[in-house]
């Protein structure tokens, strides 16, 4: 923390150069996070790089006594509902000119082996995506509730709920595949 | 026994404010379920960010990027350099050392000097042979050149005729 605040006064004073290490230190957990919130590598890495240009640009109105790694959460986060958003729109206009879609195989799932896990991680993936910012910004993250708040600017209410329907259906999800692998 | 709902585990996993102590739940069947949930969901795998990444995002903001290999690469470049350099220097300074006779010592010296002064007169001849060329090049010098140099050479044959008149006359004497 102390760290991030050394090395962003060093860039507002002119060094531009020193943003690097913020680059370094946040590069992987955002890339990851937006990947599983995308789905999709390509994407993934031209909204990080977005996400760090956004963060550059603004840094200027980023505010000392707050935590850098909230605040270009709270960037990423944004970036990628809108992406979202948009993709949606386009997959709608998509959805009336093409009757069947090739299903999605995850480039994260490839990486797991354990069944159980790979299950959850499919799992994740197909939840609504609100659902799955809240779980990856909790257990990925390790982020408080009211910072998860901060960052998605929704009530700490919300978060709750939503992170509570989210365990819920992947709890569910995870004991079906138990059941199935009991029978 | 009250019973024990998810929400009221995960809140106490969560770190919110519960009336649960673990003793009391830790052999719940849902406390098990919800912590393996909460365990499988921390060690999900993670991937990293692609190896260009950082490359492609400082040329997009325009950011002097130099990686790690590069300034290993450069940092072993500049120490073998630095290393020829100063081997060479050290045995070139043994060989003068080597050499160096304290007796010669004047010698040498006088060596030098004597070199310089060779150089200087190259020098001096070099300069000379220039002026001489630049008159030689100017036809009004080189006409004057021509003009006292046959009136001297006259001079001088008359003088020789005359030495010689002189001589003879001296002879009969």
């Amino acid at each position: 923390m102390k760290e991030d605040i050394y090395w962003i006064k060093r860039v507002k004073n002119g060094k531009k150069n020193d943003f690097s290490p913020l680059v370094k230190r946040y590069k992987d957990v955002i890339f990851y996070f937006i990947l599983r919130m995308v789905q999709n590598e390509e994407d993934a890495v031209d909204l990080t790089q977005e996400s760090f240009i956004k963060a550059y640009n603004n840094l200027s109105n980023f505010k000392e006594k707050y935590s850098f790694k909230n605040w270009l959460f709270t960037i990423a986060s944004h970036h990628t509902i809108d992406f979202l958003r948009k993709r949606k729109q386009m997959r709608e206009i998509d959805l009336l000119e093409i009757d069947t879609d090739e299903p999605y195989v995850s480039p994260i799932d490839t990486l797991i082996k354990d069944e159980r896990m790979q299950k959850l991680s499919e799992e994740i993936d197909i939840l609504p995506e609100n659902y799955r910012m809240v779980i990856l910004l909790k257990h990925e993250e390790s982020l408080k509730i009211e910072e998860i708040a901060e960052i998605m600017k929704i009530p700490p209410g919300t978060v709750k709920v939503w992170l509570y329907r989210a365990r819920a259906q992947l709890r569910k999800k995870l004991l079906k595949k138990d059941e199935e692998n009991i029978v | 026994m009250k019973k024990i709902s998810y929400k009221d585990i995960e809140d106490f996993l969560d770190g919110e404010k519960s009336s649960l102590k673990k003793e009391e739940i830790k052999e719940d069947k849902r406390f098990k379920e919800t912590l393996e949930l909460f365990t499988m969901l921390k060690n999900l795998p993670g991937k990293p960010a692609p190896r260009n990444f950082e490359r492609n995002l400082y040329r997009r903001l325009g950011i002097f990027y130099f990686p790690v290999y590069k300034k290993v690469l450069s940092f072993a470049g500049l120490s073998v350099f630095a290393a020829t350099v100063y081997l060479s220097a050290r045995g070139l300074l043994y060989f003068i050392i080597g050499k160096i006779n304290l007796a010669r010592i004047p010698h040498q010296l006088s060596l030098i000097y004597s070199r310089i002064m060779q150089l200087i007169s190259l020098i001096k001849a070099g300069n000379h042979l220039k002026n001489i060329y630049l008159a030689f090049t100017n036809p009004l010098l080189l006409l004057t050149l021509a003009f006292v140099s046959s009136i001297l050479m006259l001079i001088l044959i008359g003088l020789s005729r005359e030495v010689k008149k002189r001589a003879v006359l001296l002879s009969r004497f």
